[in-house]
């Protein structure tokens, strides 16, 4: 295109100036445009025409800016409100599509983040929920293990006292495996507890070592079945729902009754090993105190719940094993020495062993379906927060598209006349 | 005036393109044969396109005799109706307007005195 006007310097100025004025414009509109001026100035301008020629036939067409504005208008009748620069127009279209826009997506965004830290705070209940369950099994292999050590000394037979340790290792490798990733988020005395309990754990060997120590009762309770059981007590703390609390409450309230019936047996299977068969006046008190501890423990536990449970505790722990076991320790309360209950009442070690591992068995039979009850809060309040995660997920996209459609559709419907 | 222009110059070009199909040029120097209509060239573009958008105008390449193709922007159906309703209009506003500017003329200053008294 050689040697046409189009390649006069003030043509090419012009036309350079006309693109910058058509920016705001859209793309379609300015290429139609820019082809129409082009073929326009084509035709008026004969190649080579001079300087003064070419000025007036583009002073003529009006200015690129006017030009661009006239483009932009809404339409050839509207009034002087609609008739903006191209470029004003695009910056208001863009400030309609975008303030709605930008609020839908900050509230929305709001509103996820808040349905993603109860979601994460859900995961670290049931995540609480299922350590519990492992420290409740911990608790109840530590308990057959502290009993089956207290009559160590006396015994020949250590078969079933190997057998408890494995039980207590594989409780304690899977509570130290749940254990892991608790820390922060959770409740700082639950973290505490659980770093107590670990820490007990840690010297489970030694007490072990000391196993035919006298003393090894209150030694195995202090270091690792306390703490343990200060863990489940706390677990509820920060959950935030009534209900799932109210339920670790009361299991542990019955954790406390098993570990004070399991003391018992500990101690009287210990004197009914030894030989002779004697309990020392320590123990005796030391029974009594168990005796005493379980009943305030269980007055606890009718307290923290419902007749349903108190009825299901009062029906399961029961039979003639539970009454037998209740007979013979009544007789020791009372003083009878051990050795008479032997000879007199045919009381062995191995009957009382039996007896109340019945009775402490029927305990725990309770006590797992307050863990069932709890896990299954724990992941009923899991999927409730997951549903409400993933709706608002859903509406708030849902919302921000609606908002920009119809922000978009507002805004062309400004910058395009309506068909008539 | 401006304004008057602006409403007016769409209906003008639409009576251009009645008698026969023009490309821009053309259609610009016709308008700009009658005194007074066009305040710049470059105006009538943007104007076909919204009329073209309206489905009032159409427009196609044409090769021109041994000249290169020109756009040509020809009057739709709907064009014509559009331009028959405005031609009554006109008359009936033209007539309307003239009356009420002549009559005013007249007696607009005693009326604005009666009104201030």
């Amino acid at each position: 295109m050689s040697g046409t006007a189009l390649d006069h310097r003030l043509v090419r100025d012009y036309l350079r100036e006309l693109d910058k004025a058509m920016r705001g414009l859209p793309d379609t509109q300015a290429r139609e445009l820019k082809e129409q001026i082009t073929a326009h100035l084509d035709d008026a301008l004969q190649p080579g025409a001079g300087d003064h020629e070419v000025a007036a036939t583009l002073s003529r067409l009006g200015s690129p800016a006017d030009l661009a504005a006239e483009a932009g208008a809404a339409s050839g009748s509207s009034g002087p409100g609609l008739a903006l620069s191209g470029r004003r127009v695009g910056w208001r279209l863009a400030a309609i599509i975008a303030v709605p826009a930008v609020i839908a997506a900050v509230l929305g965004a709001l509103q996820i983040s808040g349905d993603v830290s109860s979601y994460a705070a859900s995961g670290r209940v049931q995540h609480l929920a299922r350590l519990d369950a492992a420290v409740v099994t911990l608790t109840q292999k530590l308990e057959d293990e502290r009993d089956l050590s207290a009559a160590y000394a006396a015994r020949e037979d250590n078969g079933p006292l190997t057998r408890a340790r494995a039980a207590t290792d594989a409780a304690a490798s899977a509570v130290r495996g749940d254990a892991a990733g608790v820390g922060a988020g959770y409740s700082p005395g639950t973290v505490q507890d659980l770093k107590a309990l670990l820490a007990g754990l840690t010297v489970l060997g030694d007490i072990r070592g000391t196993v035919s120590a006298p003393g090894v009762i209150p030694l195995y309770s202090l270091v690792v079945i306390g703490p343990a059981i200060t863990f489940s007590t706390a677990a509820g703390e920060g959950t935030g729902d009534p209900r799932l609390q109210a339920s670790v409450t009361t299991l542990a309230a019955l954790l406390k009754v098993e570990n004070e019936m399991s003391v018992q047996r500990a101690i009287l299977y210990a004197a009914l090993s030894a030989r002779p068969p004697v309990l020392a006046p320590a123990d005796l008190t030391s029974l009594l105190q168990a005796v005493q501890q379980q009943h305030a423990d269980l007055s606890d536990f009718n307290a923290s719940t419902d007749t349903t449970e108190q009825r299901l505790f009062s029906n399961t722990v029961s039979g003639v094993a539970v009454d037998r076991a209740l007979e013979a320790e009544a007789r020791a309360e009372a003083g009878i020495p051990v050795a008479r209950l032997t000879g007199r009442f045919g009381l062995d070690a191995a009957t009382w062993y039996s007896d109340m591992s019945r009775t402490i068995d029927d305990t725990r039979e309770v006590a797992n379906q307050l863990v069932g009850q709890v896990t299954t809060r724990a992941g009923a309040l899991r999927s409730d927060a997951t549903r409400r995660l993933v709706l608002t997920s859903i509406a708030t996209l849902g919302l921000l598209l609606l908002v920009l459609l119809i922000s978009a559709a507002v805004g062309r419907s400004l910058t395009r006349p309506p068909r008539r | 005036m401006t304004e008057l222009r602006r409403g007016v110059l769409g209906p003008c070009v639409l009576a251009l393109l009645e008698v026969r199909p023009r490309f821009g040029l053309e259609l610009v120097r016709d308008l700009a044969a009658a005194d007074g209509l066009l305040t710049s060239d470059g105006t009538v573009y943007p104007l076909l396109n919204r009329l073209r958008d309206a489905g009032l105008v159409t427009s196609q390449w044409r090769d021109g005799d041994g000249e290169r193709a020109r756009r040509y922007y020809s009057i739709t159906d709907a064009g014509r109706e559009s331009l028959t309703a405005f031609r009554a209009d006109w008359a009936r506003f033209s007539a309307t307007v003239g009356g009420v500017l002549n009559h005013a003329a007249v007696d607009g200053g005693a009326g604005g005195k009666g009104r201030h008294q």
